[in-house]
């Protein structure tokens, strides 16, 4: 189950990391997409959450808190 | 099952209240419900009571209160007691919406939702509330086993949480616009935010995802974050609180309003992923003080920061079907389930507490019901028992629950945890069987905490107006003076005060403090605070004593004394107003009663309290637009809208008058006063003879029957004691029952004397243990297999002890006599006849005997609050052999007689036998 449940996760992740985004806000106004974020990416939700961070996985971009933590793999 | 296409959105916001979002929506900062307000229907969703989110959430999840649906708080004893648990789906014991839906072929998504671990397998996906949970450490960051369903996702799920260290200034400049000058070493709030921040985000990343990539009937998402914040940036929210630093203040003031502005982007997202074809509930379970009942400090009482919690949550709707830009009144948290089934056709539970809200509707359909839905078979997806083992140690849980502050820092494994944890699910058990207006079953579960904690000033208060609402005054007295006395004993001297103050002075001035001593001072202090506090609650109910036993000067005199004291909290001056009326003062308790309200506006009750008044005032125009304010305020007063019943009455306005008590009746069937009225309109003043004789039948046959009990009838009983009582139907039978040996043969003497007839065939003749007579009938010990004499009872009185009661048939009215006594003097009185008739052992006492007794007296309370066509009234044989008066008046009243009862002659305390050898 656990290397189902990985390359499950890796099919549909890298689908995701595949796609152009492009945003609007509830106003039809473009939502910007650059490596600091915003509010309003974190409210379009996972594909938000992805967009920015393929922005910071294209431009090398390391947040001042050294960011990006992937959790760890559950114990079998 | 399933009928037709039609999608549910359902977005949970814990505290979100329309004090905050009203003033927001008007200045355009919430786009997101401003659509919605202005497409839908919105309302205030009363609460619960007590005030704990884990059990009001599954409240909605299940349209019932928390006695039927098993989650009494946030943690829990494990079954074999080793240790305490967060509470989880596998506590549940009821069906919750989604459960429902599956079995009926709807496809769900459920999304955070508290408690939902472990998660439950339905058709859809279902997140738990420990999925969107962040640990500050990334290193200790790992997945929770059982947190997503199907299994598959996890890891992919897992992919799309987000960490605060992730976050950059752009996301914590909306809620700190001057972040740049926290000194993040000493000030820990930017990192609050951030991981408040990351955990909506985590729930939405997760709900965005399923709605947009799986088809989906009903959706459910809840979010944690507007009470997170609440609790930890009210207090800076303006207007600034005088004791809340300046420089404090400027930095954090926006926070609230920023998070709701951030919980409006999420809710338009989420609408806007779910289609115009959707319908959008926004609900919460309670709402947040926000202005000058911001508390400063909190009580050293379970789950206090609940306290803040603001008694009326939001409610909104739109969608398809769904009336536009209007105002709902009276919804309760118990009614969304049952709406959400109405919406996709299905019927609804009778067993569920709340109502569908068919107000919303543009046209209204027909709503059918079934008896419940945990009776029909199917895949619900529902957690069984064996599922316990999913169930795992949850530290980071607890540890979250602690850092709230709605449990104390404890070891769970400890006895002394599991022992507090359980006493309080126990007490909160009371608290929810009191708030649906269940006194006699709240009884046992408070005379049990009584019994190990008679310290706990809260149970005690607790126990003590249960007895008052029980009519049990000679058990109340009893415990009040216990309670005194023990309030007594933790008050200090003004010498020990002040020896107090200046050891703890001397304490801050030494390096460093000697270990524990200064809590435990410090507590001192604090008890006997609290101690003075409650005694004045302690004369309160002294006077409610002396007024239940018609002394009225001498009452009269401790109220005024209190009143004089001044500075009386807002509790203490409401019962004060209650007593007046009880004692026939209308004016008196209105001017306290206003005083109130000037105070707490949007208080139903006292509402209902000031058009009691007036109605004895024949004011009935003023008292029923106070009913219909609080009624407005909330729906599920079954008083309140019995007394708009009887004004509308008295104003000759049958139809509304009718039309009220038909919804008290449907919230407590068990309202007789209301029956009567009703079908006194039907076939008097609306000449509707059909109406009146089925309501008469369904009555009779116990159709609609809801467990209830009395109470609030009671209140109903208070109103000016020259009131004609109203005299008893022939058609009833009195009962006089209790187990052998606990008076029965002695009441049924006190009635036979007053002039009650009495279906007796005297073939069980006088001896020496009872010389007076047993007054029984033959028949009744077959009552299990031949009911055909009951119709001969009608009328009279017939003893029944209490094992047959079960047997009586649902067909007629009862009004019971119940007798109590010490349960020990039973089975040694028991014992004693036994032994006088040769067949039983000298000196010989069955103890297992007491707690079979104990339980058999538990589970028939239980039984009386289930049934609606039995009165009970409760007499203690050994007050009645002490205070006889006060139990003749209480009995004279219940059974509606215009004669006097005697008792001369017939009461011998000599009878007492076994008590007074001792």
């Amino acid at each position: 189950m656990s290397e189902d449940k990985h390359k499950v996760a890796d099919i549909l992740i890298n689908e995701l990391q595949q796609q152009q985004y492009e945003f609007t806000d509830g106003d039809g106004q473009a939502l910007e997409i650059n490596n600091k974020g915003s509010i309003g990416l974190l409210a379009v939700g996972y594909k938000g959450l992805v967009a920015l961070r393929n922005s910071r996985a294209r431009n090398n971009y390391k947040n001042p808190n050294n960011l990006v933590a992937t959790p760890k793999k559950e114990k079998e | 099952m399933k009928q037709q296409k039609k999608k549910v959105l359902l977005i949970g916001c814990d505290a979100a209240d329309w004090k905050i979002i009203h003033p927001l929506v008007d200045q355009g900062q919430m786009p997101a419900m401003a659509k919605i307000l202005k497409n839908g229907v919105i309302g205030n969703l009363s609460t619960l009571q007590p005030v704990f989110s884990p059990m009001l959430w599954t409240s909605i999840a299940t349209g019932k209160r928390a006695d039927k649906h098993g989650i009494l708080g946030f943690i829990e004893p494990e079954n074999d007691l080793s240790a305490v648990r967060p509470v989880s789906s596998l506590s549940r014991k009821t069906k919750a919406i989604w459960n429902i839906l599956n079995q009926s072929g709807y496809k769900s998504h459920v999304i955070g939702w508290w408690p939902s671990y472990p998660v439950e397998k339905i058709n859809g996906i279902m997140v738990s509330n420990l999925f969107h949970k962040i640990k500050l450490d990334p290193k200790e960051w790992q997945i929770i086993k059982n947190s997503v369903h199907p299994e598959l996702l996890e890891i992919f799920f897992h992919n799309l949480l987000m960490h605060p260290i992730e976050l950059t200034d752009e996301h914590i400049l909306p809620f700190v616009p001057n972040a740049a000058s926290v000194d993040q070493e000493k000030d820990k709030h930017l990192q609050t935010i951030g991981k408040l921040i990351c955990e909506a985000a985590n729930i939405h990343n997760a709900a965005t995802w399923a709605l947009e990539n799986q088809e989906w009937d009903f959706a459910a998402v809840y979010f944690d974050m507007i009470d997170h914040f609440c609790h930890g940036f009210m207090q800076f929210h303006p207007p600034k609180i005088s004791e809340v630093d300046d420089k404090q203040y400027e930095l954090y003031k926006d926070v609230i309003n920023a998070a709701y502005r951030f919980q409006d982007m999420l809710i338009g997202r989420l609408v806007q992923l779910a289609g115009d074809d959707a319908t959008v509930i926004i609900v919460s379970d309670h709402g947040f003080h926000s202005d000058e009942r911001r508390m400063k400090s909190l009580p050293h009482i379970l789950a206090a920061p609940s306290l803040q919690h603001r008694h009326h949550g939001v409610f909104a709707i739109s969608g398809p079907g769904i009336k536009k830009d209007e105002s709902i009144y009276g919804a309760s948290l118990l009614d969304i389930t049952p709406t959400i089934l109405s919406l996709f056709g299905l019927p609804i539970g009778k067993d569920m507490d709340g109502v569908p809200l068919v107000q919303i509707y543009s046209t209204p359909s027909t709503i059918e019901s079934i008896a419940s839905w945990d009776n029909v078979e199917g895949n619900h997806a529902l957690n069984s028992n064996e599922d316990r083992e999913l169930s795992s140690d949850n530290p980071a849980v607890l540890k979250q629950l602690i850092d709230l502050g709605y449990i104390e820092n404890m070891n769970p494994k400890s006895k002394g945890t599991v022992e507090k944890c359980m006493y309080d699910n126990r007490m909160t058990l009371a608290k929810v069987y009191i708030d649906g207006r269940k006194h006699a079953l709240a009884l046992p579960v408070l005379e049990e905490i009584y019994a190990h904690q008679p310290d706990s000033n809260e149970s005690t208060l607790l126990y003590i107006d249960c007895l008052f609402q029980l009519s049990q005054t000679e058990k109340a007295s009893e415990i009040i003076q216990e309670f005194e006395a023990s309030l007594k004993k933790k008050i200090l001297s003004k010498k020990g005060i002040a020896k107090i103050n200046a050891e703890l002075e001397a304490m801050r001035n030494e390096q460093p403090q000697e270990d524990g001593k200064g809590v435990k001072k410090s507590q001192q202090l604090k008890a006997s605070n609290q101690a003075g506090h409650d005694l004045r609650y302690v004369k309160l109910l002294k006077a409610d004593l002396l007024v239940l036993q018609n002394q009225d000067q001498e009452a009269m005199e401790i109220f005024e004394s209190l009143l004089k004291e001044g500075k009386l909290q807002t509790n203490i001056l409401s019962r004060i107003g209650n007593s007046y009326l009880k004692m026939g003062m209308p004016d008196k308790a209105l001017v306290l009663y206003r005083q109130l309200i000037e105070i707490m506006p949007e208080n139903a009750q006292l509402l209902t309290y000031t058009a009691r008044a007036l109605m004895l005032k024949k004011n009935y125009e003023e008292a029923a637009e106070n009913l219909i304010t609080a009624t407005g305020i909330n729906f599920y007063l079954p008083t309140s809208h019995f007394l708009l019943g009887q004004c509308f009455f008295q104003m000759t306005e049958y139809q509304h008058a009718a039309g009220a008590l038909e919804v008290a009746l449907k919230m407590n069937p068990a309202l007789s006063g209301a029956k009567n009225l009703l079908i006194n309109i039907y076939q008097n003043h609306l000449n509707d003879l059909k109406k009146a004789d089925q309501l008469t039948k369904e009555l009779k046959e116990g159709i609609d029957a809801q467990p209830n009990d009395d109470a609030n009838q009671k209140e109903f009983l208070i109103k000016p004691r020259t009131k004609k009582i109203q005299s008893i139907s022939k058609e009833d039978i009195i009962i006089v029952s209790g187990l052998p040996r606990s008076g029965t043969s002695l009441m049924m003497q006190i009635l036979d004397k007053s002039g009650f007839p009495i279906l007796t065939d005297k073939k069980r003749t006088a001896d020496d243990n009872n010389p007076k007579g047993y007054f029984e009938f033959e028949l009744v010990k077959n009552i299990a297999r031949n009911k055909k004499w009951i119709p001969k009872a009608q009328g009279k009185v017939v003893k029944i002890v209490s094992p047959l009661l079960k047997y009586l048939p649902p067909t007629y009215s009862y009004k019971i006599v119940f007798m109590h006594r010490d349960v020990r003097e039973i089975v040694e009185s028991q014992e004693k006849m036994k032994e006088s008739s040769g067949k039983g052992k000298e000196n010989t006492y069955p103890a297992h005997l007491e707690i079979t007794y104990k339980k058999h007296i538990t589970d028939l309370l239980e039984w009386f609050s289930k049934k609606h066509n039995i009165e009970v009234v409760h007499i203690n044989y050994n007050t009645l052999l002490t205070d006889t008066e006060n139990e003749m008046l209480k009995l004279k009243g219940f059974l509606g007689s215009d004669k006097p009862i005697e008792y001369q002659g017939v009461i011998d305390s000599s009878l007492y036998r076994n008590r007074n050898k001792k």
